[in-house]
Parts: structure tokens; C-alpha cells; sequence
């Protein structure tokens, strides 16, 4: 079924718009949460609960693509249910590492964010992304945003994983040098 | 956090490069298992895939396949698929295994045992075989592959999956749904019974494209890439169709066990084939060895000029900005042939006019890539800076 039946289906509030989504991008939306949480449980409940957001979220929206739509909804529940997680001490999955490596860009981490405005900081990172080569860009999308893991990342590329290591490193290097020449403060 | 902050900033990135990273592409010349996958026990989730139902032209019947049935026919309602079809790899999809061996090594072997048929249009071969814990086969993985220097042209991959216990992956790559006007629900499947044996196919001309079926033998799937032709995929079908596979052929015992290591286990592994980075300024980043039944066949390092120990470990270095400079050294002992047409020649007789003349890879690496025979093995250095590059290459040499 074709994302714009589906998404009618959502503005027409027929109930099988939900069983259609599950149909079609619930495996989708289960990689991204397993890949955050670590646990399938976990992982299971923010699938759900995506499911129930995109109910209530459909409309006043009318996403063009429904595949980033949903993902952008299951990484947020996810990665705040992995925060909570991190408070009680639960849960695994790539966050730390992937939170690690993020850190490297920052030049003081304890100091606070407040002087960040994030939509401007979204801009600059979709600027840094235009400039790359879209291998490059697709490899730091899979760890960055869909937080894959470099073994998944290094057999979806046909890479070693240590080019898969080195690649990020260097990635995240130039985009640390991008956003102070940004403006940012790091 | 404000790395914390950052992670949910790209959450908002334009949605094309979110799409973009999980978009099919081409698949790689060497499946990335057999070079670094460790073959201890893999953890890896079953994704399925299933056709969804959906409005259908009347008129895509079974068909009853005859002597007269041309490739064509097996995909005859492909250029009906409304572009959510997909063709579903079960080579590729993630099944959960606990071991792997591999029997590339044998293919002259499988084709005089009639277990594989003679290609020689295509120079590539490998196969995969995944167990259960038990040592019990779940698939096997046999796929050939051809490459042109320049151009796609004569690119091509035809893999044939099969085994006989029960995967659901098969289930929902050979199920249908028939409307009550006995038409197949789903657009651009053509179904054909052959020996009353049911046999989907999936895929158009210019797609990835598979043919599945199932018989008292197995399972079987024949893939083949957007640029290999339903001929091709056929002549597969039919061998296959006229010699099932003997799957205790692929018995763990008797295949190569592929496990990994690095030069920090294994330090003087290739040692006749890598400089003294150290002698040139260079500090050890990372490397990855594979290693064939505990032989190391090839290995990745990585090194860092002009930075500290502790800087390398913290990753705390620039290229070019403050001197450093980067090498990637990797070796190669069982070379294929593309990798070895790929080099620019025998190390003895490299000139440094030829290495200076190079151009760097790209400008995020802003590597330049010598790629060279020495003895039978290929050896490719990435590096930062081209003239390091020839020094370090010019010593191995001396050696």
C-alpha cells in the first residue's frame, strides 16, 4: 500500500490506517527503537506507542514521506525512554556509545546548551551534510541518526569496520571545524 | 547534555538523507561478512517481509508453466508492480544464526561434484552457509558476481539461497493472496506452477528481481540485481530445479571458519609487508586481521603522523591542520581478480613520478589510493600525504 493511501487513511480516521503502517514499516520502526534501547520490550512499547502518536498526529499532518515521519517519532520516544532507562539504570543498545562519540565534537561538554538555538543548529548540520559525498553523508546518517551499530553499518557498506570507525571519526572532526566556523559555540 | 542536545538535533535533518541512508543499493563485490565478520556466535534479528493486500487489475492468474515457457513468462506481470512491490532477499535478510562458515575456496570443487553450475562468465564466487547452534543448516548463500573497470555494463549478481528448515522469511516470499475472482492480489507477482510446485517472482526489468519456490528438497531463491536479465536468472532456476542442492555438502565441519583479530594480538603478523611506521613518524590508530581457519589472510591498519599516543587513542588530532597525516595500509593475500587488474603494478617496479602523479579519492578524506602487487598479494595504502606514502612504500621494498 502506497504511503499517501495510508496517510488518507489517517485523515479519514479508518482504524486500519494503523494495521496498514504496521504492515509496511513496523520492522522499520522496531530497527530504530532496538538500535536506541537494546531490548525488544522496550523497543516493542515505543513501536506502539509511535503507532498512537501518528494516530493523533494525522491529522492536522499530512507527511509526504511516511517512512521518516514514523522514524523521526520512534527515535524521540525512544531515545526518551532511554533516558529514563539511564535514570534507573536500565537498558543498553548504541546510545552511550553513539552519545560518546557526539561528545568528541564538543569542546566543553559540562557547559550547558542553552545558547544554542537548535533549529539554527539543525540548519547547519543539513548544510555540512549537502557538502559531503553522499556515501560519506549515508554513513553518518546510519550512526547518527538511525544509531546503528559500526558492525551494521561496516555489512550494509561492504567496509571493514575499522574503515567504518575512522570514517566517523573523521566525519565528526569536520563537522566539529563546520559549526565553530559556524558560530557555534562548542 | 548537550550532546544529548546534538543527537536530537539531527532528528530534524532534511528527511531526503534520512531516506537516502536506507535506500537498496547495488550490493558490495565481497559480502562484508566474509572479510571481517567474526564467525563466533552472530546475534541477528529476523526482519520480515510480506506482500500487503491491495487493489488489482483482473487477470493475474497461476500460470502452468510448459516446455515452451520462456523467461519472460515467470515475470509476466512484473511491469504491473506499483512501486511498494519489492522483491525480498533472502540472502540478505537477518536471520538469526549462531555460526557461519564459508566454502568459496571450493568452486571448482562444486562444479566437478555437479553441486553448483559452471560460470564463467562471472569471476567472482562465494559461498556463505549460516548453522543453528547445533551445527544444523539454516541457508546457504551461493552468489556469483561480475564487474566491469568502467561503467556498469556488464554488471551483475545472481544469488541462489536455499536450505530446508523452516524460515519464515520463505513463507512470506512464497505466500499469495488470491481475490474471489482467483486473481493474484498483490500487482506485479507472477505466479507459475510447475510439476505442481508454486514459483514466485518479484521484480522488473530494471530492479532487483527474485524467483522463490519451495519443493520436497527445500527452499530455494534466485536474486538477481536491476541489470541482470530473467535469462540468466532462469538458467539458475532451471539447473537448481534439475539438480537440488545436497545440503550436507555445506556441513559446518567441512567449511572455513572466518574470525578476526588485530596487531595488537598479533604484532608481527605481515611484518615482511609493513614498514616501520614508527621509523617514519607514525603512531598506531587500529587495524583489523582476518583470519581463515586461525591463518591471517588479510589486514587493515590504520596510523597517525606527527601525534602523540594519547592523542591517537583520543582521537584529539586533525589531518593536515597541524601536520598530521594519515595512512591506511591494507594487504590482501587472496586477491580477486578486479582488485589485482586494480593495481598499478609490481612494487619493484614503482617509480616516485608514479606514485606523486596519483589523485586523492575524495575531498573528506583527501586520501590518495596506491594499490600495487607485491609477491602474489595486493597491497592498497590511503594516504593523507602522497610523498610519505612513497616513502614508506619505497622501504618495504628494502626488505
Amino acid at each position: 500500500m502506497d504511503d499517501h493511501t495510508i496517510v488518507q487513511m489517517y485523515w479519514d480516521r479508518d482504524e486500519k490506517a494503523i494495521a496498514a503502517t504496521s504492515e509496511k514499516y513496523g520492522s522499520y520502526c522496531l530497527a530504530i527503537a532496538r538500535n536506541i534501547l537494546g531490548n525488544q520490550e522496550d523497543a516493542e512499547e515505543c513501536v506502539s506507542d509511535t503507532y498512537l502518536s501518528t494516530w493523533n498526529s494525522i491529522p492536522t499532518n499530512r507527511p509526504n514521506m511516511l517512512s521518516t515521519y514514523l522514524g523521526k517519532i520512534v527515535r524521540n520516544l525512544s531515545f526518551n525512554l532511554y533516558k529514563k532507562n539511564r535514570a534507573e539504570k536500565r537498558g543498553s543498545g548504541q546510545m552511550v556509545v553513539v552519545l560518546d562519540e557526539l561528545s568528541e565534537l564538543l569542546e566543553d561538554p559540562s557547559s550547558t546548551e542553552e545558547a544554542w538555538d537548535c533549529q539554527l543548529l539543525t540548519e547547519a548540520i543539513n548544510a555540512f551534510l549537502s557538502g559531503i559525498p553522499a556515501d560519506k553523508r549515508k554513513i553518518f546518517v546510519c550512526r547518527y541518526w538511525y544509531a546503528d551499530s559500526v558492525k551494521d553499518i561496516a555489512k550494509r557498506f561492504g567496509m571493514s569496520e575499522s574503515n567504518v570507525s575512522v570514517t566517523l571519526h573523521r566525519l565528526r572532526s569536520k563537522l566539529h571545524n563546520y559549526l565553530i566556523e559556524s558560530g557555534f559555540e562548542l | 547534555m548537550k550532546e544529548e542536545k546534538l543527537f536530537e538535533s539531527i532528528a530534524n535533518i532534511d528527511e531526503k538523507y534520512v531516506a537516502e541512508a536506507r535506500a537498496i543499493t547495488a550490493r558490495r563485490m565481497k559480502p562484508a561478512w566474509t572479510r571481517w565478520a567474526v564467525a563466533a556466535a552472530c546475534l541477528c534479528f529476523a526482519i520480515g517481509a510480506f506482500f500487503a493486500v491491495s487493489s488489482q487489475k483482473e487477470g493475474n492468474r497461476v500460470q502452468i508453466w510448459d516446455d515452451s515457457y520462456s523467461p519472460k513468462q515467470y515475470f509476466k506481470h512484473a511491469d504491473e508492480a506499483d512501486g511498494n512491490t519489492s522483491a525480498s532477499s533472502l540472502a540478505d535478510c537477518e536471520i538469526l544464526y549462531a555460526d557461519a562458515r564459508s566454502f568459496s575456496d571450493d568452486r571448482a570443487l562444486l562444479e566437478s561434484e555437479n553441486v553448483i553450475p559452471v560460470m564463467d562468465t562471472h569471476p567472482l564466487f562465494f559461498v556463505e552457509a549460516h548453522y543453528n547452534s547445533d551445527g544444523s543448516l539454516i541457508r546457504v548463500v551461493l552468489s556469483w558476481h561480475r564487474r566491469d573497470a568502467d561503467g556498469l555494463e556488464n554488471y551483475s549478481d545472481l544469488t541462489v539461497t536455499a536450505g530446508y528448515e523452516e524460515v519464515s522469511q520463505v513463507d512470506d516470499c512464497i505466500a499469495i493472496e488470491l481475490d474471489d475472482k482467483g486473481n493474484i492480489v498483490e500487482p506485479g507477482v507472477t505466479v507459475t506452477e510447475r510439476d505442481e510446485i508454486r514459483i514466485v517472482a518479484v521484480g522488473s526489468k530494471d530492479q532487483k528481481k527474485t524467483i522463490t519456490f519451495q519443493n520436497d528438497n527445500g527452499w530455494y531463491q534466485i536474486e538477481g540485481s536491476w541489470n541482470d536479465r530473467y535469462e540468466d536468472m532462469v538458467e539458475l532456476l532451471d539447473w537448481f530445479w534439475e539438480h537440488p542442492i545436497d545440503f550436507s555438502r555445506f556441513s559446518m565441519d567441512a567449511g572455513d571458519q572466518y574470525t578476526s583479530s588485530s596487531l595488537l594480538e598479533m604484532p608481527d603478523t605481515f611484518s615482511a609487508y609493513l614498514p616501520d611506521f614508527s621509523a617514519y613518524g607514525f603512531v598506531y590508530e587500529t587495524s583489523g586481521i582476518l583470519l581463515k581457519n586461525g591463518e591471517p589472510v588479510s589486514l587493515e591498519a590504520h596510523y597517525v603522523s606527527n601525534a602523540t599516543k594519547e592523542q591517537v587513542m583520543n582521537s584529539e588530532y586533525e589531518v593536515g591542520e597541524n601536520g598530521c597525516n594519515t595512512v591506511h595500509w591494507c594487504i590482501e593475500t587472496n586477491p580477486d581478480v578486479y582488485e589485482i587488474e586494480d593495481c598499478i603494478g609490481e612494487l619493484e617496479d614503482l617509480t616516485r613520478e608514479q606514485i606523486l602523479s596519483l589523485k586523492p579519492v575524495d575531498d573528506v578524506t583527501t586520501e590518495t589510493k596506491v594499490k600495487f602487487m607485491q609477491d602474489e598479494n595486493v597491497i592498497t595504502v590511503y594516504a593523507s600525504d602522497i610523498s610519505q606514502a612513497w616513502e614508506l612504500i619505497e622501504s618495504i621494498r628494502e626488505k
